[in-house]
């Protein structure tokens, strides 16, 4: 065992096939009775820290998550995937609504430094907010190294050699450790939490603190305006010929008339 | 010749104990599949909660599936089903997993190959 251990954090979302829903007063989504399961790219941070630890790279992996007590369930699915023990931050609902990624960083920082981990993990964005903030503003706070949007990771000379999704391409880099990685979707096939592992997960240890314990005052510095839905697409319309549709496409200035 | 007279009555014994055996044999292995038939229903009923079409669906027809299979006494039989149904459970990960990357894909990397 190389004795490395892995910080990797698990958001609780809207389960990505649930179809969202904007509450009528606009200052939110629905999320009462709705469907919810752990930040897809969170599952591949997850997935991808259990290989390694599977591999002999890293010894320890701990699942983390912010949020109200049904985050529970998400860290249980986490350890069912094969993570070795999870920390719980609750948040009630209220604060929950006006928390922002800077607060997840400064708690998970704390944490990473509390636990000593060398690696703190994270999907490379949530899919309600898709803020893309987290990973980076953690390795801003804790002055760690970063290899955002990995779809490769392998460890060479105590270094990481990560590849990065960036536009256009792939870029490789090395990363000292301890570092903070953010994963991308290709990265690797997160494997499915068995019935058995679920209840195999229920005995492994799970701590439960609040963002008081890390010194995070959960003060938001921002207000929601207005959610709306997005537009809808506008209808087609069925056409009887082909001269139709040329008189069309000239209307539209597709053809040259 | 429907009697062997002359019949070892030590072999009728042998014979008899083997049956006996066998018998034993099947019940304890049908036991032993029991519980993984069991295992296996809990195992597809847990995934029958994110399929497409809903839970209900799935476990309505699930149930019949096993029901169909009630009656199978023979534990090479019932090994086959296990092997049938073990594999479903493969394939219906695979399909979630799959359709998990593509409505991702399809969401979030516009330009694609």
């Amino acid at each position: 065992m190389s004795g490395l251990r892995v910080l990797v954090g698990c958001k609780r979302v809207i389960d990505y096939a649930v179809k969202i829903r904007v509450k009528p007063d606009k200052t939110g989504v629905v999320t009462d009775g709705v469907k919810h399961s752990m930040n897809p790219f969170d599952e591949i941070a997850v997935e991808e820290a259990v290989r390694m630890k599977e591999k002999k790279i890293v010894s320890e992996v701990v699942a983390v998550s912010c949020g109200p007590a049904q985050c529970q369930e998400i860290l249980r699915t986490a350890m069912a995937m094969g993570a070795d023990r999870a920390i719980h931050v609750e948040v009630d609902a209220k604060n929950y609504d006006t928390m922002l990624p800077l607060h997840v960083a400064k708690i998970l920082s704390k944490i990473a430094q509390e636990e000593k981990a060398d690696i703190v993990f994270t999907g490379k964005q949530a899919i309600d907010d898709d803020a893309n903030q987290t990973a980076q503003m953690v390795a801003g706070i804790l002055n760690w190294p970063q290899a955002t949007f990995a779809s490769k990771i392998e460890k060479v000379d105590g270094n990481l050699k990560v590849t990065r999704e960036i536009d256009g391409g792939l870029e490789t880099i090395s990363v000292k450790l301890p570092a903070v990685i953010s994963s991308d979707l290709r990265l690797n096939e997160p494997r499915y939490a068995t019935l058995p592992n679920i209840m195999k997960a229920k005995k492994k240890p799970l701590v439960k603190k609040t963002p008081k314990d890390y010194g995070v005052e959960l003060t938001s510095t921002q207000q929601v305006l207005k959610v709306d839905e997005p537009l809808t697409r506008q209808a087609g319309s069925k056409l009887g010929s082909v001269e139709e549709l040329v008189q069309k496409l000239r209307d539209a200035g597709l053809v040259p008339s | 010749m429907l009697f062997k007279f002359d019949q070892n009555p030590k072999h009728l014994y042998h014979q008899e104990a083997k049956d006996l055996l066998v018998h034993y044999y099947i019940r304890m292995s049908n036991q032993a599949l029991k519980s993984k038939v069991k295992l296996l229903y809990r195992t597809l009923l847990h995934l029958g909660k994110d399929y497409p079409k809903g839970p209900e669906y799935f476990r309505s027809r699930l149930h019949a599936a096993f029901m169909k299979n009630k009656d199978l006494k023979d534990p090479k039989q019932i090994e086959l089903m296990l092997a049938k149904g073990n594999y479903i459970v493969k394939e219906l990960e695979a399909l979630y997993m799959l359709r998990k990357y593509r409505t991702l894909k399809k969401r979030y990397y516009n330009v694609e190959s």
